[in-house]
């Protein structure tokens, strides 16, 4: 089974990024050059990549910008990576892109001396390959748990991580169908989720979001799985919008509800995530046609909180936790 | 200070009486998939009512109820006595939040042309790979 595109959606080769374009999937798959900040912000607020694209995106113009401004000492990236963390931060308020810089900063003190811009390289590299690596290892730890035959519910999209679940439980000689709820207002269910696996060969069915009630009383759905953009150590997440009510019903149809999650890092409790709100007009306009009338109020809140306690298990980077057991791994 | 409590959230077309009863009240609804009868015809409605109202997509509904934002909900059927797809989705939603749920017959919406018959299009345009297998919304019957 190919990996999924998703699964590496931006590239960096050469001392150039390219970014595979999300809204213009599943129609066309191009990509776009990034040569500078201002393009790398400009893609990521119109969400042209999202989820895992936008961690290799924040890594990759980091590389970018200091082999621009020739940047050859520790100090000096700092003053420019905060700065560029800020620049995120602002385009996508809900991303930890502070927790990511963090991480880099770790890895470029604890490195040896060399010239700092290879240095720097061969740091974003090896964390890159490291998060990989450990995404392809955690997919195995839900292929485990699953039963034979199983069926999955999911939202959004998990950049990738669906397919390589497949592949594991194939291996395992189980097979998984996938129940796609479509999440709204940017489709990345109908879009990407669908698509992805669809072009994988696996059995997947789309539906609109607010079927989940109904599928979940007549489909016999072993598990919700979902991604997630944030976590806290008290193990509650942050993910699309969208994941809570699923999680409350999941909870309603005593249906287990997983979720891969992120280093909460410096995250303590929900109050520290502020949830990022969109223009109207990209939930009241598709494809240049107005769904309602122009003069109509609109509410988009691109992502949900799901407390702890709606939670079954988080699937972290090195094994599946209760929120309980990651509380107190957190503490330690 | 966060707002909580402000919205009636209303699900299905209200008949003449719900309007006349609650002129006064803030209205939330949501987009309403796949036929989008929300967005499309209720809007529509609230508008010609002068109505204040905010829609949403259906998928934001937990949000809200999450947020504290909603003090009620107005579950209509059509005249035939039928649910609109999602209203158990909303009636979940709302029983876990300890959110009263009031159930009335509405009305049947007439919308101009159905566009959308399930997840694989969106104002009649693809959303999807044609091949893509969907569900198309059924008849839902409230636990």
């Amino acid at each position: 089974m190919k990996e999924s595109p998703l699964f590496n959606p931006v590239l960096y080769k050469g001392g150039h990024i390219t970014v595979l374009d999300e809204t213009a999937l599943p129609f066309k798959e191009t990509r776009i050059k990034v040569k500078n900040l201002k393009t790398a912000l400009s893609l990521l607020k119109e969400m042209k990549t999202r989820a895992f694209g936008q961690v290799l995106l924040f890594y990759y113009t980091l590389l970018l910008e200091a082999r621009k401004n020739k940047i050859n000492s520790p100090e000096k990236f700092s003053r420019l990576s905060t700065a560029i963390t800020d620049k995120f931060s602002k385009a996508r308020p809900t991303f930890a892109f502070g927790q990511l810089n963090n991480d880099l900063a770790k890895m470029l003190k604890a490195a040896d001396n060399s010239k700092f811009i290879d240095l720097l390289e061969k740091s974003v590299f090896t964390y890159i390959n490291l998060v990989q690596g450990a995404r392809r290892y955690r997919v195995k730890l839900i292929a485990k748990i699953l039963p034979h035959s199983a069926r999955l519910l999911t939202h959004c999209n998990i950049s990738g991580e669906l397919v390589l679940l497949a592949n594991e439980a194939e291996k395992m000689g189980k097979s998984v169908e996938f129940f796609a709820t479509e999440t709204r207002p940017y489709f990345q269910g109908s879009r990407l989720t669908a698509w992805e696996l669809y072009q994988a060969g696996l059995n997947v069915y789309l539906i609109c979001d607010i079927q989940a009630a109904d599928i979940l009383k007549r489909c016999r759905i072993d598990m919700v799985l979902v991604g997630s953009d944030r976590s806290t150590q008290n193990g509650d997440i942050a993910n699309k919008i969208g994941t809570y009510q699923l999680a409350v019903l999941a909870k309603y149809f005593h249906i287990p509800f997983y979720a891969f999650m992120q280093p909460p890092g410096d995250t303590k409790n929900i109050s520290d995530i502020k949830i990022e709100y969109r223009p109207k007009e990209e939930m009241l306009k598709f494809d240049g046609i107005r769904i309602a009338p122009k003069t109509q109020e609109a509410l988009y809140p691109a992502f949900d909180i799901v407390p702890a306690e709606l939670i079954s298990g988080l699937v972290f980077f090195d094994g599946i936790y209760t929120p309980q057991e990651l509380a107190l791994k957190w503490q330690k | 200070m966060a707002k909580i409590n402000d919205f009636i959230f209303i699900y299905g077309l209200p008949d003449k009486t719900f309007y006349e009863n609650n002129k006064k009240e803030n209205i939330l609804f949501s987009e309403m998939r796949p036929r989008l009868l929300g967005a499309r015809a209720l809007s529509k409605e609230l508008k010609k009512r002068k109505m204040k109202s905010t829609l949403i997509c259906d998928s934001a509904l937990g949000h809200f109820f999450f947020a504290r934002r909603v003090k009620k909900v107005c579950l209509f059927k059509n005249k035939e006595g039928v649910f609109p797809p999602g209203a158990l989705t909303v009636k979940i939603l709302a029983d876990y939040h300890k959110v009263t749920v009031e159930i009335t017959n509405g009305e049947t919406v007439k919308v101009a042309r159905v566009l959308d018959a399930d997840a694989k299009t969106f104002m009649g345009k693809k959303v999807t790979l044609k091949k893509i297998k969907t569900i198309t919304p059924q008849t839902e019957t409230l636990i």
